[in-house]
C-alpha cells in the first residue's frame, strides 16, 4: 500500500481542498475549473487520518447564486473561443464534487468503514493512484452503502467504480465477477440491478 | 406605518404626467442645442470663450477637435490587458460602538490574446486610528473629520492608488488600458468649500499623485517598447451639461441666458446621442478653470462622449493621454469592445464592481465583528437607542 501523500510529490494528484464535510461524504472545491475527477474515482482526503472517498457527483456553476451564467458564443466557432474572450468566467465558475466516503487509514492499515470524524475542511483531495486503487478495491464489501446515497446516480457511479478499479488489476474480469458476487450476496431481491450495474461497469 | 403607497402613487403619477407634457418642449430645446453645435465654428468660439473665461472666472469648455467631428473606433490589438478599478466603503455610523469606516477595492484585471487570463480580488482596509480618521494640515493644528463628502473623495483616490498599483505591476508586454469608474477627477469637492490642507491632501497629494503615477508608467512603456497605456474613467449615463451649457458663448448676438434658456434641461448625451453613429466617439474637449484645477499640479483631464451602441457613455482622460500616438484609438476600440461584452457596460468595470461591492449582508456582518471584536476585549459597546429601537421592533 502507498501511503497517500507519501512518495510522490506532496501535491501529485492534487485536485482541491474539502469544502464541506460529514461522517459520510466530502466536497471539493477544485483548483480547476472543470478538472474535478471522473465519475468513480477513488480519491483521499486529510493528513492525520486519510480519508477514501468515491467520487459520486460533480458540479460547476456560477460562484455567486445571484449572478447565473449568460451565453455569451452566439457567432463564435468554438466553445475554447467563448472561453478565451472571456477570461474572467475561470475566475467566477466553480467546480465541485462530492464524494461518499468509504474507508480511512489507520495508521498504515486500511480500513474499509467510516472514519471515526469526518475530514477537515480544507483538507487536501487528490485522485488516488493505481496502487491505491487496486489495494483499496481488494474489499467491495461497502459497495451496497454506496447505492443507497442520496447523492447522484448511485448505480452509475458504482459502475463507474468497478469499471476504474478492474482497470488497474491484472485481471479485470476476475475483479469484476468477484465484486459482482458479494454485491448479489449482498442485495438479496437485486440481482438484476446488479446485472445491470456490472453490464454498464464492462461495456 | 408603512409608506402610504396610494398617496405616494397619485403623486407619481402627476410627476409622470408633468413630464409627459413637457415632452415637445424638451425635443425642441435638444433639436436647439444641437444645431447651435453644429453650426459652432471652432475658432470663433474660442475667441469667446477665452474671453469670457477671463471676463467671468468660470469652467468652460475648449474642444480640442471639430466639435461635431465623430471618429470611427480603429481595430483592437489582440493581445491586450484591461484592468478596472472600483470601490465601495462603509461610512461612519455613529449608531456604532466604534468609530471607523471601511475602504474596499475592487481589482479586475483581463488578460486578451495568446494566453487568455483573469485576476478578480479585493483588498479591504479599515480606518479605525485617530490619524486614519481626519486630515490634518502640516502642523497639526487643525484637522478635518473624514466623512461623507471627504470620505467619497478619499475612496476615490485610494481607486486611483490602486490603479497605478496594477498598472506599475503589469510587464509592459503588450498594450494596457485602465478604467475607473466615472470621472478620474476627484469629484464632489466642488460644491463646497473646503480648507486648503484637505484639498490639497486629496486633489495635489491623492489625484495628483498618482494622475503622475500613471504618466511615469506610460512615458516609460513608450520609451522602452513603444506599448500603449490609456488610463481612463468611464460614466454611464452620464448627467453632464457643460457642453450643452457652453454653447451659449456660441450665440453672441443673443443674452447668454437667453440661450441657456433655450436649451435648458438637455443632456450632453442628448446631444451627441444625435450626432454620434453607434461605435463613433465625438471630439475632444477639456472642461477649464475649475476650481480645483490650481491643485491639479498641471494634470488636467479631457473628455469624449462614445456611443457603445446601446447608450451614450463619458471617457474622462489625462490631458497628456491624448497627445500620446494610439492612445484615444486604443481606449476607444477597447471600450467599444468591452462595452460588447459586457452586454452595454465595459465587462471589467462589471467585475471590479463585484469584487469591491458591499452589500447589505456585509455591511451587518461589518457591524456584528466590530461589536463581537470589542466584546471579546471586554470593551462595553454600546449603541444608540434609537439604533436598538430598530432592530427589536416593537409595538
Amino acid at each position: 500500500m502507498t501511503t497517500p501523500n507519501g512518495p510522490s510529490s506532496p501535491t501529485d494528484g492534487r485536485v482541491g481542498e474539502v469544502v464541506r464535510a460529514s461522517t459520510t461524504e466530502f466536497e471539493t472545491g477544485c483548483y480547476e475549473l472543470y478538472q474535478s475527477p471522473p465519475l468513480g474515482a477513488l480519491v483521499v482526503c486529510g493528513e492525520e487520518t486519510p480519508i477514501f472517498g468515491v467520487v459520486a457527483d460533480s458540479l460547476t456553476e456560477s460562484m455567486d447564486p445571484t449572478r447565473p451564467p449568460a451565453p455569451r458564443g452566439a457567432g463564435m466557432a468554438s466553445e475554447r473561443e467563448v472561453y478565451d474572450d472571456n477570461p474572467q468566467l475561470s475566475r467566477l465558475l466553480s467546480t465541485r464534487f462530492t464524494s461518499l466516503a468509504v474507508g480511512h487509514m489507520s495508521g498504515s492499515d486500511i480500513r474499509w468503514r467510516l472514519a471515526p470524524n469526518p475530514a477537515r475542511i480544507l483538507s487536501f483531495v487528490r485522485i488516488c493512484d493505481d496502487d491505491e486503487t487496486r489495494d483499496f478495491s481488494a474489499e467491495v464489501g461497502f459497495l451496497p452503502r454506496l447505492l443507497d446515497a442520496r447523492v447522484g446516480s448511485p448505480d452509475e457511479f458504482v459502475a463507474a467504480y468497478l469499471r476504474r478499479c478492474a482497470a488497474v488489476h491484472s485481471d479485470p474480469e476476475s475483479f469484476v465477477i468477484r465484486a459482482g458476487k458479494e454485491m448479489a450476496g449482498m442485495l438479496p431481491g437485486q440481482l438484476r440491478r446488479v446485472s445491470a450495474i456490472l453490464r454498464t461497469a464492462t461495456s | 406605518m408603512p409608506l402610504d403607497l396610494d398617496t405616494t402613487a397619485t403623486q407619481i403619477d402627476r410627476m409622470a404626467v408633468h413630464i409627459a407634457g413637457r415632452r415637445d418642449d424638451r425635443e425642441a430645446a435638444l433639436r436647439a442645442a444641437v444645431a447651435v453645435l453644429e453650426a459652432l465654428d471652432k475658432d470663433t468660439y474660442e475667441e469667446r470663450r477665452a474671453a469670457f473665461a477671463e471676463s467671468q472666472n468660470r469652467a468652460t469648455v475648449r474642444f480640442l477637435q471639430d466639435p461635431v467631428s465623430s471618429f470611427a473606433p480603429t481595430a483592437i490589438p489582440t493581445d491586450l490587458t484591461v484592468a478596472a478599478i472600483d470601490g465601495s466603503h462603509i461610512d461612519i455610523d455613529r449608531h456604532l460602538a466604534a468609530r471607523c469606516f471601511l475602504i474596499n477595492i475592487g481589482v479586475c484585471k483581463l488578460t486578451y490574446g495568446a494566453a487568455p487570463d483573469a485576476d478578480l480580488r479585493s483588498a479591504p482596509r479599515l480606518y479605525a486610528s485617530d490619524d486614519e480618521l481626519v486630515i490634518r494640515d502640516d502642523i497639526g493644528e487643525r484637522s478635518e473629520r473624514i466623512d461623507g463628502t471627504i470620505l467619497g473623495a478619499l475612496r476615490h483616490v485610494e481607486e486611483l492608488s490602486a490603479a497605478a498599483d496594477v498598472l506599475e505591476a503589469l510587464p509592459g508586454d503588450r498594450p494596457a488600458v485602465m478604467l475607473v469608474d466615472g470621472p478620474m477627477t476627484v469629484a464632489g469637492l466642488g460644491g463646497r468649500v473646503f480648507p486648503d490642507f484637505v484639498l490639497r491632501a486629496l486633489v495635489t497629494e491623492g489625484f495628483a499623485g498618482a494622475m503622475e503615477r500613471f504618466r511615469l508608467v506610460s512615458a516609460n512603456w513608450l520609451a522602452a517598447e513603444g506599448r500603449t497605456l490609456a488610463v481612463a474613467g468611464y460614466t454611464s449615463l452620464p448627467g453632464h451639461d457643460e457642453v450643452v451649457r457652453a454653447l451659449s458663448l456660441a450665440l453672441p448676438d443673443e443674452h447668454p441666458h437667453q440661450a441657456e434658456s433655450a436649451t435648458d434641461s438637455v443632456l450632453d448625451r442628448e446631444v451627441f446621442g444625435r450626432l454620434l453613429p453607434p461605435g463613433h466617439r465625438s471630439a475632444l474637449f477639456a472642461s477649464t478653470g475649475h476650481p480645483l484645477e490650481s491643485y491639479q499640479q498641471g494634470h488636467t483631464t479631457v473628455n469624449f462622449y462614445l456611443n457603445t451602441g446601446d447608450e451614450i457613455g463619458r471617457v474622462e482622460l489625462p490631458a497628456w493621454a491624448a497627445d500620446e500616438p494610439g492612445a484615444v484609438d486604443l481606449l476607444h476600440a477597447t471600450l467599444l469592445d468591452q462595452c460588447r461584452r459586457g452586454g452595454g457596460y465595459p465587462t471589467v468595470l462589471i467585475e471590479a464592481h463585484e469584487q469591491a461591492v458591499v452589500n447589505g449582508r456585509d455591511r451587518r456582518t461589518f457591524v456584528e465583528l466590530v461589536e463581537s471584536a470589542l466584546a471579546d476585549r471586554g470593551v462595553a459597546t454600546r449603541t444608540s437607542e434609537k439604533n436598538i429601537s430598530k432592530t427589536v421592533r416593537r409595538i
